[in-house]
């Protein structure tokens, strides 16, 4: 069973043990969450080694005022976030106003369908929507974070977490909708 | 109409109330769409996470403490030093006033050898620190 206080105190006093206790409990967040925003397997691991560290780092200021997961997965977004403003294209994956109009690739549901993957084929369209839409929908569904933990994790406000989920998943519904049918018609 | 429907049914689905007879009166079709979404959405997406992971982080902190406990020792032991000339110089100028002044004028003739040996040693220290940095691997 794991005891978030007492980790925390132990960590606090230099256990690395302790830390290490704790990075298990969180790889598969930390993982989660900056593996939605970068798609380079090379460049997440690196900056989930970095998330952890600060975690380290900062634990002392850790205030109890969240859950201790809501404060890892805010430090591993921000993480994420400020090495795809360092690195990407400035303007590249932002938030089109007009979601109707996002453009997924040109693969063709049938290309898809050898796989028989549903799961696998939403979740290449999940990695095409903007990244806040990801991660939105990925906090929620995956992490199961409340609204409010959401809002505190990316500061946006929880209108907008509602709209991006709402609109995220309409839009996934539709091309799931078009794959679905396509699958049928294979089998008849 | 079709925008409100799918509102419904993301919101029903959402708190479980998939009987509702609210639903009714929308398409059975988008009803099942929506489950299945909202299924794989939770389901967990195949993650690699390396072998051992946890014990790489705790292991580059351990280098990292270590580091950071050198460059206090050294620090330490810097102001050590500097204590012992101190006090040194100022027990050999009550023993023997002019002979700590010879010395002191030595000291202050060949200053620039003192204080650039002093900036090397700090120089290959920070080199040491920021360039040897291991890089763990996973």
């Amino acid at each position: 069973m794991f005891d978030e206080n007492e980790i925390i105190s132990r960590v606090l006093h230099k256990d690395l043990r302790a830390f290490e206790i704790l990075v298990k409990q969180y790889e598969r967040l930390v993982f989660h969450v900056v593996g939605r925003l970068v798609h380079n397997y090379g460049d997440t691991q690196d900056i989930c080694q970095e998330v952890f560290i600060k975690v380290h780092k900062n634990l002392g200021s850790f205030e109890f005022k969240s859950k201790l997961s809501t404060w890892i997965a805010k430090i591993a977004y921000l993480t994420a976030i400020n090495y795809l403003k360092k690195y990407r294209n400035s303007g590249e994956d932002e938030v089109s106003e007009d979601m109707d109009k996002l453009h997924f690739t040109n693969e063709h549901p049938e290309s898809v369908l050898e796989k028989k993957d549903t799961a696998a084929y939403v979740n290449m369209l999940i990695d095409q929507l903007p990244e806040q839409y990801r991660i939105v929908l990925t906090l929620y569904h995956l992490n199961e974070f409340s609204y409010q933990e959401i809002e505190d994790i990316t500061e946006m406000p929880e209108g907008t977490i509602k709209s991006y989920l709402f609109r995220g998943r309409k839009l996934l519904k539709e091309k799931l909708e078009v794959y679905l049918k396509s699958e049928w018609h294979e089998r008849v | 109409m079709k925008e409100f429907d799918d509102q419904k049914i993301q919101k029903l689905i959402e708190e479980q109330f998939m009987g509702e007879p609210m639903l009714s009166s929308t398409d059975p079709k988008d009803k099942e769409v929506y489950k299945q979404l909202f299924e794989i959405l939770g389901e967990e997406p195949s993650l690699t996470i390396p072998l051992d992971f946890s014990g790489k982080v705790t292991a580059r902190i351990s280098v990292r403490q270590a580091r950071a406990g050198d460059v206090r020792f050294y620090l330490f032991l810097l102001l050590i030093c500097l204590l012992g000339f101190g006090i040194g110089f100022i027990l050999l100028r009550l023993a023997d006033r002019e002979f700590s002044m010879q010395l002191a004028a030595v000291f202050m003739q060949y200053k620039f050898i003192w204080l650039s040996g002093l900036f090397l040693l700090f120089i290959v220290q920070y080199l040491d620190f920021t360039i040897k940095r291991p890089t763990i691997k996973i």
